[in-house]
């Protein structure tokens, strides 16, 4: 009678201490979340770096900058970054990690796109053209 | 090891030029020549440089506020083309710095074949260091991702340390 007294006294305690393990698994989730939630909300609000518009480039000179003819591809001269001239050429592309995920149809896609973009801006500044020189007549 | 076709390095640096100069027929003209094989590594040649780009300007890893002040001025300063914030924000946080897919990124098909072209190649003439033209800023982005394939992880710590010891030296 005593030994079934204990045994039932026993899985009690042991059933209490699991529901407290439980409980305390359950805070600390909550309190991670807590936490995670709080640091993205610092991340989402903190400001940007200030090199950012300390490295815009533009003003005055932008259209002629952007119509200068660009030259090709020159491999480094310093001894620093000759490895890296050292594997153009071969089968591995450093973008294959993006590029796998690019299906081969893009290409048509794209000068689809963009063809019907160029012949809308075209007709737009024929049109801004006409407008002006039909005001400029009248 | 990581390698670059030069190939299609010239068909990327081309479209870019023509991205930059807003010939959107010219470009759509090459895009149609080079192919679907070309395309696809001209595109991800567009997603390495402009994820350097993106980590060169915020001097580390890009937080949220640097992305979305980076997809603000693009936005805002280019008068070319017509891009909007929401859209680079969505390219350069989901799909070049997120790694996901350009559709699932941009929304659809129409967007991911043509905006990584179109904002990568404002980002580099808008973020080009001083003194360098944008195309020497790519040769540099180039060489030193070429670089960085060849290198153990472990020098990050050396590399950023040696980093800071020259800006410290700049500043004294």
């Amino acid at each position: 009678m005593e030994k079934a007294r204990f045994a039932a006294w026993a899985k009690e305690m042991t059933n209490r201490e699991d529901s407290r393990a439980a409980r305390e698994e359950a805070r600390a989730k909550r309190e991670e979340a807590l936490t995670d939630r709080i640091a993205e909300l610092e991340r989402r609000t903190e400001r940007p770096s200030g090199a950012i518009t300390a490295r815009e480039r533009g003003g005055a000179n932008e259209a002629t900058e952007r119509a200068r003819p660009e030259h090709g591809w020159r491999l480094p001269a310093d001894t620093s970054l000759a490895l890296g001239a050292a594997s153009v050429g071969g089968a591995a592309s450093i973008a294959a990690e993006y590029a796998r995920y690019i299906p081969q149809t893009y290409a048509t896609i794209g000068a689809t796109v963009l063809a019907v973009g160029a012949a809308g801006v075209a007709w737009w500044r024929e049109r801004r053209k006409a407008e002006a020189d039909g005001e400029h007549q009248s | 090891m990581g390698s670059i076709n030069p190939k299609v390095e010239q068909a990327t640096r081309d479209m870019l030029g023509q991205a930059i100069r807003g010939d959107l027929e010219d470009l759509a003209a090459l895009i149609k020549s080079v192919g679907g094989e070309a395309y696809r590594q001209v595109l991800g040649l567009c997603l390495t440089a402009a994820a350097y780009v993106a980590v060169d300007v915020s001097s580390g890893w890009p937080t949220e506020a640097d992305v979305r002040e980076i997809a603000r001025i693009i936005a805002e300063r280019e008068k070319l083309i017509d891009l909007s914030q929401a859209d680079v924000d969505a390219y350069l946080s989901d799909a070049v710095l997120g790694f996901r897919p350009l559709e699932e990124a941009l929304g659809d098909a129409e967007k991911a074949a043509t905006l990584p072209l179109l904002i990568t190649g404002s980002m580099l003439f808008r973020f080009r260091p001083e003194g360098l033209t944008w195309w020497e800023y790519l040769d540099q982005i180039w060489n030193a991702s070429l670089t960085a394939e060849t290198l153990d992880l472990s020098v990050i710590p050396a590399l950023l340390i040696r980093a800071r010891r020259a800006k410290q030296t700049r500043t004294d």
